[in-house]
């Protein structure tokens, strides 16, 4: 094993502590802050918030409120514990200096959403029909799925949220189109993309639209998109023989060449292209040769990898999540591919850069509206929600006039990391926030990490370190099985539980 | 106009978007046009292939004109794009 670096250039050899103030841009950070009523108390203890992970012989300090984190020994670790319990004073020096900015630095901690009603974005979802049969998706609802969204709807929706824009005086408004496929209904975008572009100009704020598509539409189509929208998030899961074995057309043909096509048209233009990969057993040691063809053949901004999200679907094609020790390794060397061409590799769950109570839109004041006119919290199925027992719908839009439940709205507003006490001592309980509070579960006794947390706290503490400068240290953890277990599987990473 | 007339654009137009504009420039010509507003919302509609009495429709909604007002105005406009070959009819 390499020695672990002790200090950086030009610093000190007898310094036991190396610190590393994170630059890093914060996003989705609340305002105000304070006291937060309602609450599990859990998180409102600030010295929760600073963590301690053993790392090889090492600790990582990590205190993201404090955009601080520092590689230590045992020794300096526990002094630092003491000083945060009863405030013992550690002197001078590089230990006294993260303990003063431990205690006079720290950003607002992340807060639920309270006060008036104002959605982050508003959603849209055109259709939930589409034209691809993708193996493992669980959006199949013939019932549902050849609804299209009324145009009239799709103008009320748009209007409603840009007043609510102009209300609060918001300097930026976005619009999202989930689906099914939205493109399967294209003139509901059509229709709402120069109506909010109108309206934002009227209100004087930016604005900004995101698609979610399989990419399949046309030449003309492609040319429109890039020309109109500012973020496409692509689903491509690879080469041919995986694209068209997870995401075949209805008819069983190839989609293929027309999504590398779009994906290419894409790439020219100006808009935020972002490359979706889902990722199953057997395409996760692929991950590295599909980032590299995907740095090689197209320009995206961004390439985001997922493991197969479970349902009836995917089980009866026998695709499976990936192991998550092998999803996470094969993440970070496709990450190290990406970053080299100036891609951003993206795990949504592990991105240290957020500060977040919610990982997904619900929470915020998203408001999705279905092409039957209710208004929920998030995208994903009515039966879904219910599965996992709870109720998403916020309202219903019946002409120009929303309607809105306020209790429904609070309900959301509560599916926070606050009302999560697995997370309550998890270094990355401000970045993934638990996750999707439908598709995963964040239960259990302390340290029972499941797929998703693993992956998620592997992947996060690279991050951590790369941000430092410590790939070196990075890359002996991640050779090193016993020791990343050692630490992925820590049951509390609060620095006060340090033994 | 025919319900069903449809147009397309002179392969010798290209054109750009930016912050809600579009420039139109004729490659062979050198001349270009600017659409604002109603015009470019139009010039996106048609070039993804909506035909007229649709163009009328969506654009009544986008802007909450009555349809008699907005078929006034895109006449106007597509005659003026045919006269100077931005546009042919095609169906």
């Amino acid at each position: 094993m390499m020695p672990i670096p002790q200090t950086r250039q030009g610093e000190q050899k007898e310094s036991p502590a190396e610190a590393c103030p994170l630059s890093l841009p914060s996003a989705s950070l609340p305002k105000g802050g304070g006291a937060i009523r309602g609450m599990s108390a859990f998180g409102a203890h600030p010295d929760h918030n600073i963590f301690a992970l053993i790392l090889l012989s090492k600790f990582l300090i990590y205190a993201p409120l404090q955009n601080l984190a520092a590689i230590v020994d045992h020794a300096a670790t526990l002094r630092l514990r003491d000083s945060l319990s009863s405030r013992e004073n550690v002197g001078e020096g590089r230990l006294g200096e993260i303990v003063r900015i431990f205690n006079t630095r720290a950003e607002p901690t992340p807060s639920p959403k309270q006060g008036d009603f104002a959605p982050v974005f508003l959603g849209l979802l055109p259709t939930r029909s589409c034209n691809l049969a993708c193996q493992y998706c669980g959006f199949l609802t013939p019932a549902e799925s050849q609804t299209v969204m009324d145009l009239k709807l799709a103008r009320d929706a748009v209007n409603w949220y840009m007043d609510l824009v102009r209300q609060a005086g918001a300097q930026h408004a976005e619009v999202h189109y989930f689906g099914g496929e939205p493109f399967c209904a294209e003139e509901v975008l059509d229709l709402t993309v120069p109506l909010a572009r109108l309206r934002a100009r009227e209100a004087g704020c930016t604005m900004r639209f995101e698609v979610a598509t399989n990419g399949t539409f046309g030449q003309k189509r492609c040319q429109w998109a890039a020309d109109n929208l500012d973020t496409i998030v692509l689903s491509l899961d690879g080469p041919a023989e995986i694209q068209d074995q997870h995401r075949p057309r209805k008819n069983g043909n190839s989609s293929f060449e027309a999504v590398v096509r779009n994906a290419r048209i894409l790439s020219e233009g100006a808009v935020d292209l972002c490359l979706r990969a889902c990722v199953t057993s057997e395409t996760v040691d692929r991950m590295p040769e599909i980032a590299a063809w995907f740095c090689r053949d197209f320009r995206p901004s961004a390439v985001s990898f997922e493991p197969v999200q479970p349902s009836p679907q995917s089980v009866a094609a026998h695709l499976v999540p990936p192991d998550p020790w092998a999803f996470a390794l094969n993440f970070i060397t496709a990450a190290r591919i990406l970053e080299s061409h100036g891609v951003e590799p993206v795990y949504a769950s592990s991105d240290i850069r957020a500060r977040r109570v919610s990982f997904c839109p619900v929470g915020q004041d998203a408001v999705i509206v279905s092409p039957d006119g209710t208004i929920s919290a998030c995208y994903l199925l009515q039966r879904d929600w219910e599965a996992k027992g709870l109720d998403l719908h916020l309202g219903y839009l019946d002409g120009s006039a929303p309607h809105l439940d306020a209790d429904a709205i609070a309900f959301a507003r509560s599916l926070n990391v606050w009302n999560k006490p697995f997370c309550e001592r998890c270094f990355c309980k401000w970045h993934c926030a638990g996750g999707c509070h439908v598709n995963h579960t964040s239960e259990g006794p302390p340290g029972a990490y499941d797929q998703l947390c693993i992956q998620t706290r592997i992947i996060a503490l690279r991050n951590i370190l790369k941000a430092m400068g410590q790939d070196a240290l990075a890359g002996d953890w991640l050779q090193d099985r016993d020791a990343m277990e050692r630490t992925v599987y820590q049951a509390s990473d609060a620095l006060l539980d340090v033994r | 106009m025919s319900q069903a007339l449809l147009y397309h654009c002179s392969p010798a137009i290209v054109w750009v978007k930016d912050a809600g504009q579009t420039l139109l420039v004729d490659r062979e010509t050198g001349q270009s046009w600017l659409l604002h507003n109603m015009e470019a919302v139009i010039w996106d509609l048609l070039i993804v292939g909506y035909p007229y009495e649709k163009i009328i429709q969506m654009i009544s909604l986008v802007l909450s004109l009555s349809e008699e007002r907005v078929e006034h105005t895109l006449s106007g406009v597509l005659r003026t794009w045919q006269k100077a070959g931005i546009i042919h009819p095609s169906g």
